[in-house]
């Protein structure tokens, strides 16, 4: 890899300036090739291989401490939270970032980190806990990154080739800015390697050889979350590398951590080079690629390889906190009076309205001519959010796993692209291509995860994973487009963002006619519900037809989650709060779990589109985004209680 | 707190001068009541005197934007991607103006009022002539084809005026960049704004090749500015933290266009504009060109 690399860079150096002339070039540069070659070309790679170390470093150090394989800076969300709070200065107090960049960062990651582990800590830490706190932070970020955009992107267009990772360089700043961290940081590591490495005994042994365990592992955590803040602050947000060198690393047989931050650090360094030099190699093909995002595209596809390799984490199984809610004796009272709250909270959103002169409940005459702006959006939302909400509980029964959901599975990424692909080939693609995309998209998405998820017999765990992968991989290309200019994607990332208020009535009339659809099949799916949270060999010994019936709900789900997509597009959090929330009130068996989850998922959603349209009149804030708000915030409290 | 004590004596003659210049708009054009949806359309709009009954983004294109100032007290909509549909409503526009871009909205809006989309923007396109046909074509349907005529008149005055002053001007290409991030630029390409601008004037682009980004666009890095006889025009970016350490850098410093002072700035342009921007555009660097000639 380093000696491909080394050819690479070699090559286009030489492109840049002939290799007879680069002595010169170091010593003094005096003309403009030399300069090129001087202030650009050589600080690239060097940037490239400091950041790169960097990132294996902090992946390591995540990785041992947590006891993690998938721990690392972008899935654990420190480099989305400084990547975030580097936007929000450039927008709202763009003199901090004369004051110090890097300090911006560092307040970000630290703010990100100490949100996923207070998350995580009520739970022991578990592997699970950590990469799902990581990923609300993502969301949760991803939704105020959105929103700055969807409000200045032209003012913060800058902000998107942050977003990319790009390297190039004109001075030796970075290099000279990042190389004394990272070398600090490696000392420290170094230091730490030996009393860390006792972290692979237990923490009563490491105790009573003398370790001050807790000490030792915040300060491998302090520094790992900082070399990923300074490496954002320098060039953005660059994912895949920290968390495939270590484990490169681990497969070259770097066993001991001395060993393995070494290997590590030299993979990382190599893997960014060799990206970066391909990117380099492959301007002339695809121009425009930043490297971040060429990280990211090469290395979802080796997350997912990895991850059918690795020993599959222990998620929680399904019922571990569930059980704690006593299951309701009238569970079908219980769903209807869901949907009374339901019809009541919808008749205020339709009344009760922001106007030019503030709030007021439209009168009779008046709600006649509003009702027709008004009621398409909101039945869409309802409708929507019940369909992500049903889709979630289907497939939190499928998997298991209490954390399964289209949004978290990848599946309703997977349709965004489908609409986004068709949106930017053909211009003037009307409604019902898009919508056929976006069906497309969930459909192959479904498809590679269960594929994928066959080659491994099906394990719920590999399906989260694989799904969260995909899921990284998708928001990559997002990203890729929408660095592709402004403002005519503006209408594409409003639409990302979940904006309610292009819905005409025709569309709302075709989601409630899925709705109708799938709720006459839907039920006949309960036994099969009922049966699979049970396991594999359960279902099996219970006569089940595994394949078939998982098949079966898997289409369903994925027709669901196209429909409401498309609509409130792939961000919020509904799908994954919905089954919750019903099994919070006491809705435990399949059918009763369902409708409540879809009257909650409906509530969810409606109340997110009605604050969209009202909080900051006349401008509105997508209900997708302000559903995953309402829902990450609400998934906090879940998360923190069922720790108890 | 006394209710005369926000009433300054500012904000009167404010109120006062508005009044009179809406009532004599009013007076003057019995136009339809248009609605706005877009930047380039409002700029183009203010440049005829129209007074559309509502905008988008007005705090936005002010920071943006800014030229032809926006008519004060105009009702502001919501976001171009996501106007308020039930504000615009209750405006009852009779013509809803967007650009191609906003197609999509078109099913929502067109419930309520002619929609009419213009392109400014087509790949490879010439976006000036565009403009000039937007203009015409904004002016008949708001009922004010003299406003059209003059505005165009207007700009094509400017443009000739500036033509004859760049007569003297060397004819070095010239590179017309804006700072992105500290290490990244966008160069204007063929197919955006600025570029038909330029030609216009007689001025070469000196970057030939053909654009990557929407609009005329392409992202670079300082080192791809290869041609060392050409000048460099650089936009104010809005965000000046991003621009400052890129003129700063070793490489921008050491670029023999920037050693030879031929790299000049120009206040913050709006890159995806209409006409007005054009004329703005074209004025500005005429001054930049011809001024530096004199020192």
């Amino acid at each position: 890899m380093g000696m491909t690399a080394l050819a690479l860079t070699l090559h286009a150096l030489s492109r840049v300036l002939s290799p007879s002339c680069w002595l010169h070039a170091i010593s003094s540069p005096s003309d403009i090739e030399q300069a090129i070659f001087f202030y650009s070309a050589l600080p690239r790679v060097a940037v490239a291989l400091i950041a790169g170390a960097a990132l294996g470093l902090s992946g390591t150090l995540f990785q041992w401490v947590l006891r993690n394989p998938l721990a690392e800076p972008t899935t654990l969300g420190v480099s989305t939270g400084a990547q975030l709070a580097l936007t929000a200065a450039t927008l709202f107090a763009p003199n901090l970032l004369n004051f110090g960049r890097e300090e911006i960062a560092l307040i970000g990651a630290a703010l990100s980190t100490i949100f996923v582990f207070a998350i995580a800590y009520r739970q022991g830490f578990a592997s699970l806990s950590l990469i799902l706190g990581g990923l609300i932070v993502n969301l949760f970020a991803g939704a105020c990154g959105a929103i700055l955009i969807l409000f200045h992107g032209d003012y913060l267009q800058g902000i998107f080739v942050w977003n990319t990772g790009s390297l190039i360089q004109n001075d030796w700043s970075e290099v000279f800015y990042l190389l004394p961290r990272l070398l600090v940081a490696g000392l420290i590591a170094a230091l730490l390697a030996g009393p860390l490495s006792m972290l692979a005994l237990d923490d009563e042994s490491a105790r009573s050889l003398g370790v001050p365990m807790r000490t030792l592992r915040i300060l491998a955590l302090v520094i790992a979350v900082a070399l990923a803040a300074f490496v954002v602050s320098a060039v953005g947000v660059i994912s895949f590398v920290a968390l495939a060198s270590p484990a490169l690393a681990r497969l070259a047989g770097a066993r001991q951590l001395r060993f393995q931050l070494i290997a590590a650090s030299l993979t990382g360094a190599c893997l960014l080079w060799l990206t970066d030099q391909l990117v380099l190699a492959l301007s002339a093909v695809v121009p425009d690629l930043a490297t971040g995002a060429a990280a990211a595209l090469l290395g979802a596809p080796l997350l997912i390889v990895m991850l059918t390799h690795l020993p599959a984490p222990a998620l929680p199984r399904r019922g571990d906190h569930a059980a704690a809610v006593a299951r309701s004796r009238h569970p079908y009272w219980l769903a209807a009076g869901c949907f009374a709250a339901l019809i009541i909270v919808v008749f205020i959103a339709l009344d009760l309205g922001k106007g030019p002169h503030g709030w007021y409940l439209a009168d009779v005459g008046e709600l006649q001519r509003l009702l027709q702006w008004r009621w398409p959006h909101t039945v869409a939302a309802l409708t929507a959010g019940a369909m992500l909400a049903a889709a979630g509980t289907m497939l939190q029964r499928l998997t298991g796993n209490d954390m399964a959901s289209p949004e978290s599975l990848g599946i309703s990424p997977g349709a965004l692209i489908g609409v986004v692909v068709v949106v930017m080939l053909l211009p003037f693609a009307d409604k019902s291509a898009q919508i056929a995309a976006g069906t497309g998209g969930a459909f192959v998405t479904l498809m590679i995860l269960l594929i994928l998820a066959g080659r491994s017999r099906v394990s719920p765990e590999r399906t989260l994973l694989t799904g969260v992968a995909l899921g990284s991989a998708f928001s990559a290309v997002v990203i890729l487009i929408l660095a592709s200019g402004l403002p005519r994607v503006s209408m594409l990332l409003s639409w990302m963002a979940g904006s309610t208020s292009r819905v005409t009535a025709a569309d709302a009339i075709t989601t409630v006619d899925v709705v109708i659809v799938l709720s006459a099949l839907i039920p006949l799916t309960a036994r099969w519900l009922e049966i699979l949270p049970l396991g594999e060999t359960t279902s099996r010994a219970i006569g089940l037809d595994l394949s078939r019936s998982r098949f079966a709900i898997l289409v369903m789900t994925s027709v669901l989650t196209a429909a409401a997509t498309l609509i409130v597009g792939p961000l919020s959090f509904v799908g994954l709060i919905g089954p919750h929330m019903a099994r919070m009130v006491g809705l435990q068996r399949p059918l009763p779990q369902l409708f409540g989850a879809a009257a909650g998922g409906g509530l969810l959603m409606l109340t997110a589109d009605w604050l969209g349209h009202n909080l900051m009149f006349p401008y509105q804030i997508p209900a997708g985004l302000l559903a995953t708000f309402l829902g990450a915030s609400f998934f906090l409290v879940l998360l923190w209680r069922g720790a108890k | 707190m006394a209710p005369w004590r926000g009433l300054t004596r500012r904000a009167t003659i404010c109120g006062l001068s508005a009044f009179s210049f809406t009532s004599c708009l009013r007076a003057a054009t019995p136009t339809p009541r248009i609605a706005s949806l877009n930047w380039a359309l409002s700029e183009t709009l203010y440049a005829m005197k129209i007074r559309p009954v509502c905008a988008v983004e007005i705090p936005g294109y002010n920071r943006m934007v800014g030229y032809p100032t926006t008519p004060p007290g105009l009702t502001d909509v919501g976001l171009q991607s996501d106007p308020n549909l039930e504000l615009l409503a209750s405006l009852s526009p009779d013509l809803i103006l967007i650009q191609q871009w906003q197609n999509a909205l078109r099913p929502s809006l067109s419930r309520f009022g002619r929609v009419e989309a213009f392109t400014l923007y087509t790949r490879g396109g010439d976006p000036f002539a565009r403009a000039e046909e937007t203009l015409e074509r904004m002016g008949k349907l708001a009922d004010a084809p003299d406003a059209a005529t003059a505005a165009l008149a207007k700009a094509n005055a400017t443009l000739s005026d500036c033509r004859t002053r760049l007569s003297t001007y060397d004819g070095r290409p010239i590179y017309l960049v804006q700072a992105l991030s500290p290490t990244n630029l966008v160069v204007f390409a063929k197919g955006s704004l600025f570029d038909s601008v330029m030609r216009r004037l007689g001025l070469a682009n000196a970057w030939s090749a053909p654009p990557n980004l929407l609009w005329g666009s392409t992202r670079i890095g300082v080192d791809a500015l290869e041609n060392p006889e050409a000048r460099i025009i650089w936009i104010s970016s809005p965000d000046s933290t991003a621009s400052d350490p890129l003129f700063r850098s070793a490489l921008w410093q050491f670029l023999p266009q920037v050693k030879a002072r031929r790299a000049h700035g120009l206040p913050l342009i709006w890159g995806f504009g209409g006409l007005p921007t054009a004329e703005r555009f074209g004025r500005l660097v005429t001054e930049a060109l011809t001024t530096d000639k004199k020192t």
